[in-house]
C-alpha cells in the first residue's frame, strides 16, 4: 500500500513538474494507451490477489497492450474507422471485471480474517 | 518475490500516473481555452461570421450583377466601335483616301472617231454608280474622290487637271448586280450611249483593286 501511495505521489510530482506536454495530436492515442495500461495494472493486481502473478506476463501485457491500443487508435484514424472504440470497450469491460473480482477477493479475505479472529 | 511483484506493479502504476498527469495537463490547457464562456463567445462569433457571410454573399451578388452590366456596356461599346470603324473605312473608301478591293464592274466606253463625250455624261455615270452602291470609282486609273473634279476644255476631258483620252476605262467596286442593273435601266446610261452610238462594254471582275486617290 505504501508503495502505491509513494508511486502515486512521485507520479503526480514528476508529471506535474515535467517541462513537457503530450502533443495534442497524440493525446488521443496516449489516452487509449493509458486505458490499456490500467487494464494490465488491474489484471496484475487481480493476479497478485489470486497468487498467480507472473512478472513476464504482466510486463509484456502492460507494454504490448498499451502500444497495440495506441496503434489501433492510429490505424482507425487513418482508415476513417473508430477502431479505438474497440480497445475502449474491451479494456473498459475488463477493468470493471477485474475490479469486481478484486473486490470479491478482498472481501473474502477480509471475511476469512474476521472469522479467524 | 512478493516485494518484487509489488515493485513491478508500483512501477507500472507510477508510469500510468505520470502519463495521466501529463494527459490532464494537455487536456486542461485545451479545456481552459474552450471553456463555457469561450463556447458562448464562439457561438456569438459564429453568428457574426454567418451575418458577415450573408452580407458578403449579397455583396458578391451585387458585384456579379455589376460585372454583367459592365460586360454588356463593354460589348455595346465594342459593337459601337466596330460599326464606327466600319463607317470610317466606308467613308475613307468613298472619299478615295484608301485603296479598295472587291468585286465590281469594268466599263469601257469607246466613242466613235472624232466623237466628243460631254463631261455631263461622265458625271451622270459617276452619280449613277454612286447611287448603285459603288464603293470606289476610277476613270482611266484616276480615282474619283471627294476633291476630284471633271472638267472639259476645248473638247478635252480632264479629271482634276489630268487629261483623259478615249477609250475611257471606268472601274467601279461595289455590288455587281446592282451596278449592272443601274446601267441597264430604261433611259439609263447604256441606253444613252446606244442612242449616241457609243460602244459600251461592261464586264464583271471578282478581284478588283482600286488604289487610293483623292487628296493625295
Amino acid at each position: 500500500m505504501i508503495l502505491f501511495i509513494l508511486a502515486l505521489t512521485i507520479g503526480i510530482v514528476v508529471g506535474f513538474y515535467l517541462p513537457w506536454q503530450i502533443p495534442l495530436i497524440y493525446s488521443k492515442y496516449v489516452s487509449i494507451a493509458i486505458v490499456a495500461a490500467l487494464d494490465s495494472l488491474f489484471g496484475g493486481l487481480r493476479a497478485e490477489l489470486e497468487n498467480n502473478f507472473d512478472n513476464r506476463v504482466f510486463i509484456s501485457g502492460f507494454l504490448l497492450n498499451a502500444v497495440i491500443a495506441a496503434f489501433f487508435a492510429y490505424l482507425g484514424d487513418r482508415l476513417g474507422l473508430d477502431l479505438y472504440l474497440a480497445a475502449v470497450v474491451v479494456f473498459g469491460a475488463r477493468i470493471f471485471q477485474n475490479l469486481a473480482i478484486m473486490r470479491r477477493l478482498i472481501l473474502n479475505n477480509y471475511l476469512k480474517n474476521r472469522e479467524r479472529k | 518475490m512478493k516485494i518484487k511483484q509489488g515493485y513491478w506493479i508500483a512501477l507500472s502504476f507510477l508510469i500510468i500516473v505520470v502519463l495521466l498527469v501529463l494527459q490532464f495537463k494537455t487536456r486542461e490547457s485545451l479545456l481552459r481555452e474552450v471553456g463555457p464562456t469561450s463556447s458562448r463567445e464562439a457561438i456569438a462569433y459564429l453568428r457574426t461570421l454567418n451575418e458577415k457571410k450573408e452580407s458578403l454573399v449579397k455583396e458578391i451578388e451585387k458585384l456579379d450583377f455589376r460585372v454583367l452590366e459592365l460586360n454588356e456596356v463593354s460589348m455595346q461599346k465594342e459593337d459601337f466601335e466596330k460599326s464606327l470603324n466600319q463607317e470610317i473605312s466606308k467613308w475613307e473608301a468613298l472619299l478615295g483616301l484608301k485603296g479598295v478591293t472587291g468585286t465590281g464592274l469594268v466599263i469601257t466606253i469607246i466613242p466613235q472617231k472624232n466623237q466628243i463625250l460631254s463631261v455631263e455624261t461622265f458625271m451622270d455615270l459617276v452619280n449613277d454608280l454612286w447611287g448603285g452602291g459603288a464603293l470606289a470609282i476610277s476613270i482611266n486609273k484616276s480615282r474619283i474622290g471627294w476633291n476630284n473634279y471633271l472638267y472639259q476644255s476645248s473638247n478635252q476631258l480632264s479629271i482634276s487637271g489630268r487629261l483623259i483620252d478615249p477609250p475611257f476605262l471606268i472601274e467601279v467596286i461595289g455590288p455587281m448586280e446592282v451596278l449592272e442593273s443601274v446601267l441597264k435601266i430604261p433611259g439609263g446610261f447604256e441606253e444613252k450611249m446606244l442612242i449616241q452610238g457609243v460602244e459600251l462594254k461592261v464586264s464583271t471582275n471578282n478581284k478588283m483593286i482600286i488604289a487610293a486617290g483623292g487628296i493625295q
